[in-house]
């Protein structure tokens, strides 16, 4: 484990151009990066996370801050990267998950199936992404990235306390879905679902489990 | 959606409890919930990491050949200094005994030094010898005479203005290299160091307006020893020392860090 407070010398390490220091904090951060880019981009989520990689790398000696800072810098950068590219195709992706797909995948009693964990991630990344876009960003930010209402709300130019309404509003409109699809029928764990038909996501799901 | 008409209407305190690091805030009322958001934590698998090598390539790259604007002084300073050493070395020959050994050090070839880097103390009208130090040292202690030279300011100047835009120049105030502008304009603020530098812009017949020069020292920032201590020597030496993977808050669906 990397204290955070460890990072924070991390940062200033791969400030002064510490490849090995640099190696960690993208290890650190690509992964939660890329679920929120996967939020607002789709599948383009891997090539705008290479071309804000890009850029974290040629401007970081110009960052100033802590690990917490660098978090949402990059979180920053990588929006940036993203609303350009979608200024550019003029739309954002539609998402639709159904909360079923989740709860078939989510197998709480064989944590030990690491493949169907892996599903799993790219499926509730996916039943976030299906919020209003408001709604998802603010639960990205704040439930995967791990930034507080004020860093979340400086991202999305908006008040903290308007993250924290949006946060609140994504949780409890994901919870209800979750409960509803598991009254409407019993989540059994299955690898091959039957439902999958009704997965109508464009940005699907489980496209990109590798 | 159906969240009103659900069992567990979901309450917001316990919401932002659970958004600031504490997973048992919701695991008890809205348990698939809290495993929705572990999912969306879960560590990192091999796949999301690809381009990692991609990723350290142009971090190395952008240290070893830096295409940032804000690199460009040191070529204008190191370009400067060249010729003022030259010039240094034949009056500081004559006229300053004490100097000219540094001087004539320099010129040949010896101290490829920024001209920001003086010695404090030697520099008089155009005699200045770059500095002897091995490692760039900006943060030094404030200069005994009235500041550096106007082709300095100057140089420091238009590359300041030269950044890109507002944003990059009130981060690199932050930066070493710009202190003398921040003392100069009396103020680490953006808008008081462009007042300052509005009028030093003007290229005064200074050979560098435009440096052409591509070739630049490999990193400005932080000098070696200006390294977090005791880490730095962890990370670059010994990477494998290192577990791959910093924490996800530890094991908790959703983990989200503390409030600020």
């Amino acid at each position: 484990m990397v204290a955070p407070g460890e990072l924070d010398a991390v940062v200033r390490a791969a400030q002064s151009g510490d490849e090995e220091a640099f190696r960690l904090l993208y290890r650190a951060q690509q992964p939660v990066l890329l679920r929120y880019l996967r939020v607002l981009v789709g599948e383009d989520a891997e090539d705008i996370a290479s071309e804000a990689w890009l850029q974290i790398s040629r401007d970081l000696w110009s960052f100033s801050g802590d690990w917490d800072g660098f978090r949402g810098w990059t979180a920053t950068v990588a929006r940036h990267r993203a609303m350009d590219s979608l200024r550019a195709s003029r739309r954002r992706p539609q998402f639709s998950a159904p909360a079923e797909h989740f709860l078939e995948l989510s197998a709480p009693e064989e944590t030990a199936d690491r493949a169907l964990e892996l599903v799993a991630t790219d499926a509730a990344v996916a039943l976030i992404a299906s919020l209003p876009r408001d709604q998802a960003e603010a639960v990205m930010l704040r439930a995967v990235l791990g930034l507080d209402a004020k860093a979340a709300g400086k991202i999305l130019g908006k008040r903290a306390g308007a993250v924290r309404t949006a946060a609140y509003r994504g949780l409890r409109q994901l919870a209800g879905r979750l409960e509803a699809a598991e009254r409407a029928g019993p989540a059994v764990p299955r690898q091959e679902s039957p439902r999958a038909g009704v997965t109508t996501s464009p940005g699907a799901a489980l496209k990109e489990v590798r | 959606m159906s969240s009103d008409k659900g069992r567990n209407r979901m309450d917001r305190t316990a919401a932002e409890q659970f958004l600031q690091g504490d997973p048992a805030a919701l695991s008890a009322g809205h348990p698939r919930l809290a495993q929705l958001l572990a999912a969306a934590n879960a560590s990192a698998r091999p796949a999301e990491l690809a381009g990692e090598s991609a990723a350290v390539a142009a971090f190395t790259a952008a240290r070893h050949s830096p295409v940032s604007p804000a690199r460009r002084p040191s070529m204008i300073q190191l370009t400067l200094a060249k010729i003022m050493t030259i010039k240094a070395a034949a009056i500081a020959g004559v006229v300053f005994a004490g100097v000219g050994g540094v001087a004539l050090a320099a010129n040949a070839g010896v101290l490829p030094e920024p001209i920001t880097q003086h010695l404090p103390g030697v520099h008089r009208n155009s005699s200045k010898s770059p500095s002897p130090h091995p490692t760039p040292s900006h943060s030094r202690e404030p200069r005994p005479s009235a500041s550096a030279a106007p082709q300095d300011i100057a140089a420091l100047c238009r590359d300041f203005d030269g950044l890109r835009d507002n944003e990059h120049r009130g981060r690199a105030l932050e930066l070493p290299q710009y202190g003398e502008l921040v003392r100069q304009a009396g103020r680490k603020d953006r808008e008081a160091v462009e007042k300052y530098c509005a009028p030093r812009i003007r290229p005064s017949g200074s050979p560098s307006a435009h440096p052409s020069d591509r070739a630049k020292p490999s990193h400005p920032a932080v000098p070696p020893s200006a390294r977090p201590g005791g880490h730095s020597g962890d990370h670059s030496g010994k990477p494998g020392n290192r577990p791959s993977l910093p924490p996800k808050a530890s094991g908790a669906p959703g983990g989200p860090r503390s409030e600020g």
